[in-house]
């Protein structure tokens, strides 16, 4: 296997990852309004909590046996992808899609996982689920009022959580292998020749919510060094230290890319540099930019309660459920 | 004590027969293909041990997934993660490979033909594994 070849290979492919999953979700946010669920305005808790979750999900993944295993990622990915496509479609149609696409993949993971081609398949048909699935997560958050803050913060606690589990207990290398070869890999990732590479779905969780953050709290501006800092301090970087390192230690196998302990300070200092130029903008705050602009985004088709939602927008909810305690996605048309 | 003497020396036939038993249990088994541990390759983490093996024409190949450092692998005939044809060869599942999850076994249908052969993991490219058959 040719060292070069791999490295670029494993580069291209988190490029890729990172930055069309970072596109995608600030394009989303342009976009697309989605529905937010009545659980309240993102604040630190939530950060602790969605930290907690991340920190007992790995040991519960390595843990449980494999139907299992796929049986609550095919549930995780059902709720994911729902969030995503019901504002642009209704919901039959979004039944027609998600289960079909999900058992395609466990289907390609049982029967064609022993050639080159079966392993296209399967990643494009997991790319797609991924980058759908990250990019209505990560705008339900952003949405929902998770600010750059927050995600800067959670971006430095992963920085410390990566490096721990990849140097001092290397519990990220087994969780890397336990979702190799299974269905619905939670990451994006292609196979070409000899080499398999892929970019875990935290990671870009973390860059779809910094960059939709950002742009939400920023503009442009938060936009455009969101996706400078995603290529380079989220992807190339990371993608060649890692390989370098496997190369040495145990073989080119079970990539595993820490990129927040590169990431997760850079995107800290990141927020204060922005900061420095002007307070972040809340979601009130660029709804009502929007609308000022006479530029507002795609309504959700969904009937009653989107109408009702956009109606309370207009009408300045927006700019009350932003304020920490007040809740939001209040309305009960139906 | 005359009585257990004659009951022992009663007995001594019946163990005698037990232990041919035993015996002819352990030799026969079936004509067929047999796999004993100098046929056993295990997969430590992502790398094969041994990575390379010589067995003779018949005989079974058994893998093992250990426990401790294992993970998932899909096992084909071929090299560097692709699979090939290399005609002779047992059948390693077709186009699905043969998965073999953590702690796992299992074994090879006979290996008929005499040659070399080669044994990858799809998941792991570095797994390669040369299998010498004799005659």
């Amino acid at each position: 296997m040719d060292f070069l070849t791999g490295l670029f290979f494993q580069t291209a492919v988190v490029v890729f990852g990172a930055l069309a999953s970072a596109g995608g979700a600030l394009l989303y946010f342009r976009r697309v309004h989605l529905e937010r669920p009545a659980v309240g305005v993102f604040n630190a808790r939530d950060v602790v909590m969605v930290f907690f979750f991340v920190l007992v999900l790995p040991f519960l993944y390595i843990l449980l046996p494999s139907p299992v295993l796929t049986a609550i990622l095919c549930l995780t990915f059902m709720g994911a992808l729902y969030i995503a496509l019901r504002p642009l479609l209704r919901p039959r149609y979004i039944w027609m899609i998600i289960p079909p696409l999900l058992a395609l993949n466990i289907i390609v993971t049982e029967t064609l996982l022993g050639t080159r081609p079966g392993w296209q398949l399967y990643w494009v048909i997991t790319d797609v689920l991924v980058l759908l699935a990250v990019v209505g997560i990560a705008n339900l958050y952003v949405q929902g009022g998770m600010r750059l803050i927050h995600v800067a913060w959670f971006a430095l606690l992963l920085a410390a959580y990566d490096g721990f589990f990849a140097f001092v207990v290397p519990i990220s290398q087994k969780l890397a292998d336990r979702f190799e070869g299974q269905p619905l890999d939670p990451s994006i990732g292609f196979a070409f020749g000899p080499y398999n590479a892929n970019i875990g779905l935290g990671d870009l969780l973390v860059y779809c919510l910094f960059i939709a953050a950002a742009y939400k709290g920023f503009g442009r501006k938060g936009a455009l060094v969101s996706f400078v800092i995603i290529g380079i301090f989220g992807a190339i970087i990371p993608s060649m230290s890692p390989l370098i390192i496997s190369a040495v230690t145990r073989a080119n196998i079970g990539i595993t890319i820490p990129a927040q302990v590169v990431f997760g300070p850079v995107a800290f200092l990141t927020y204060f540099w922005l900061t420095r130029r002007q307070p972040e903008r809340n979601m009130a705050g660029w709804l009502s930019e929007q609308a000022a602009a006479k530029h507002e985004p795609i309504r959700a088709r969904t009937g009653t309660v989107a109408r009702a939602n956009l109606a309370l927008s207009r009408a300045g909810d927006a700019t009350l459920s932003d304020m920490p305690g007040t809740p939001v996605g209040r309305v009960d048309a139906d | 004590m005359l009585m257990k003497a004659n009951y022992i020396k009663g007995l001594a036939p019946a163990l005698l027969m037990l232990v041919v038993l035993a015996l002819v249990v352990a030799c026969g088994g079936p004509s067929g293909p047999t796999s004993s541990a100098a046929n056993t390759v295990h997969t430590v983490g992502a790398l094969f041990s041994p990575t390379t093996i010589t067995i003779k024409k018949g005989t079974t190949l058994t893998f093992v997934d250990d426990a401790d450092d294992g993970a998932l692998h899909i096992l084909v005939i071929g090299q560097n993660a692709q699979q090939a044809s290399e005609p002779g060869a047992p059948d390693f599942g077709g186009t699905s490979g043969t998965r073999i999850d953590v702690g796992g076994t299992w074994t090879t249908p006979p290996w008929t033909t005499a040659g070399t052969f080669h044994v990858a993991c799809t998941v792991h490219p570095a797994m390669n594994l040369t299998v010498t058959v004799t005659g």
